[in-house]
């Protein structure tokens, strides 16, 4: 594979991906209705202050991060797996199998676009923060940041699609993708803080991606904490699901409808 | 175009076959569990030609297709495609050739222009996209997005994505089903465009008079087995009747022995189908003559493909 003679195809491939998904104004939108509702009822609860690891913070921004990561997989992990599957299922992915466009470049162009999606949904969400809660941007360890968003991002997508591979039809992309992510999210530190759960419970959590994602942004966003990380074992963790979710893409990827 | 070439040269043979045969397989088989959907399928498509894949629902048209896109793999059998393995799927493969699926799937946010964009991007040696507009009729179209456009519109951006690497060999599984009379004609005329430039188009169609209009060479598949294949003036002949109708009032009508045995009576109509139309016409009329009856209606006509079809299939 040559990255050098295939990299203006992979561009384009992004130009045309991030083009298709503005022309969908409803899709875009609606990935950003969620966190907006999350930091609505977090006004109606008030922004009382909270414990975290090295001090005192508002609940702002103990949750925000949580926010962001929800969002982040939203749009990643659950958005990809289920317009793969109903492009498979109405024969776009099998128009692209015959012709020369290489499988790899395919899934890296959606996987790079949704990197930009979740990212920009990142920004967003942290302005808002910082100007209604009054959350400070996570500028002390701005590339902590970055490499989170953009790690996380990329092992969200990769395992999006992948998961696509053991999804029957478009009609149970929504069930299963739901059932395969959310009980994972509240044990992994994103809708409820997890401080005060048995160890045990934290022990599974923290085998799969979400609870080392969820817990890197907090960090990030943390005003006690500078640097890349306090916790590498998180990125560790992320970049191992990053090599599962690509291998597992490329094995049994099908751009064809299964059934 | 004629590509025989006389020549019994082993070596000569040799250059033609690589140089003339755009697809050839051979006991070419499908098992989809214990069912056989493509039953030792040998065939020939020659370069240039238009070649029409014909048979009823079912009969392992798309399947047989498929397996020469490189979409399915074979269970056995040999296939060469453009002198290559199809399943391999590779670059070069999927350079030269154009597929037109059966149904059609396009991101519906872009627009005609941007799709045929994209597509091209892919090829070394691409079409030129007012090139594939022009020739599918969709210069006007260009920038409405797919969303926007009408189902034969739709099919007709599908074949200008099936165009965009300027393939050698063109695929095109069912392309005119539910057109409408002048739409499939303006697309025939396409087609027919297609095959001067030198293009190799495979078709699969159940409209009879597209195969009669387009193609070259003929191929018959029912219960996935190839049944016949031959240019249409050879199926003709070896499908020679011709058929011989007119109409009658009276009920108990008289005909000669020999003809009786091979007339159909029905609804005051009479059809007779023969191979030997000038013996029969000749005792026919003969017959009428001395009997002072008016065969009114009379017609004689050749059988066109659909009657072979159904012929062959009963």
């Amino acid at each position: 594979m040559n990255f050098r003679k295939h990299l203006p195809l992979f561009l384009k491939q992004i130009i045309y991906e991030s083009k298709s998904y503005r022309r969908n104004p409803a899709a875009a939108f609606f990935t950003l209705v969620f966190p907006l509702l999350f930091l609505f009822m977090l006004r109606i609860f008030g922004n009382d202050s909270v414990e975290i690891d090295g001090g005192i913070v508002s609940r702002a921004t103990k949750y925000i991060p949580m926010i962001t990561a929800f969002s982040v997989i939203g749009s990643s992990y659950t958005g990809i797996a289920m317009t793969l599957t109903v492009n498979r299922d109405i024969g776009v992915l099998k128009r692209y199998k015959g012709t020369p466009l290489p499988l790899i470049l395919f899934l890296l162009g959606k996987i790079a676009h949704n990197t930009i999606v979740s990212f920009a949904l990142a920004v967003i969400i942290a302005i808002i923060a910082f100007v209604v809660f009054d959350v400070g941007l996570p500028t002390n360890s701005i590339v902590a940041f970055l490499l989170t968003m953009i790690l996380g991002a990329a092992t969200f997508t990769s395992l999006g699609i992948a998961f696509t591979s053991v999804i029957p039809n478009s009609d149970a992309a929504a069930p299963m993708v739901n059932a395969s992510v959310i009980p994972l999210m509240f044990i992994s530190d994103v809708f409820i803080p997890m401080d005060s759960a048995p160890n045990w419970l934290n022990g599974i959590a923290q085998v799969f991606p979400v609870r080392p994602f969820s817990l890197s942004l907090q960090e990030t966003y943390s005003p006690f904490s500078s640097g890349l990380t306090s916790n590498p074992e998180n990125f560790a963790i992320l970049f191992a699901w990053l090599v599962v979710g690509v291998i597992a893409s490329l094995k049994f990827f099908s751009w064809e409808p299964r059934t | 175009m004629d590509y025989t070439i006389e020549c019994n040269d082993p070596i000569c043979v040799l250059i033609s076959e690589i140089k003339l045969i755009a697809i050839k397989t051979n006991k070419l088989t499908k098992k989809y569990g214990n069912s056989l959907a493509v039953n030792g399928v040998s065939l020939t498509v020659n370069v240039g030609e238009v070649f029409a894949l014909l048979g009823p629902n079912g009969a392992g048209k798309t399947t047989t297709v498929e397996i020469l896109e490189g979409h399915r793999t074979k269970t056995s059998g040999e296939v060469k495609v453009l002198g290559m393995d199809p399943s391999n799927g590779s670059t070069e493969f999927r350079s030269r050739v154009g597929i037109v699926l059966q149904e059609t799937g396009i991101e519906q946010y872009l627009t005609a222009y941007e799709i045929l964009e994209q597509f091209t991007n892919f090829y070394k040696t691409p079409r030129k996209i007012s090139d594939l507009l022009e020739m599918t009729g969709l210069t006007e179209e260009k920038d409405k997005r797919v969303k926007k456009l009408s189902g034969g519109q739709k099919r007709r951006l599908d074949v200008a994505i099936g165009l965009c690497g300027n393939p050698d060999l063109l695929f095109l599984d069912e392309p005119t089903t539910g057109f409408d009379p002048s739409a499939r004609r303006t697309f025939w005329d396409m087609i027919k465009k297609l095959k001067t430039d030198g293009t190799t188009v495979v078709l699969t169609t159940h409209y009879m008079e597209e195969a009669e209009y387009l193609a070259d060479t003929v191929a018959l598949m029912n219960h996935g087995e190839l049944i016949t294949q031959g240019s249409l003036s050879d199926l003709r002949i070896s499908h020679n009747k011709t058929f011989i109708t007119f109409k009658t009032d009276e009920p108990q009508l008289q005909l000669p022995k020999d003809i009786k045995e091979i007339a159909v009576m029905s609804e005051g109509a009479v059809s007779i189908s023969t191979e030997n139309p000038t013996a029969v016409l000749s005792e026919l009329t003969g017959w009428a003559i001395s009997q002072g009856i008016e065969l009114s209606n009379l017609e004689v006509s050749r059988q066109n493909l659909e009657d072979i079809y159904l012929g062959i299939l009963k």
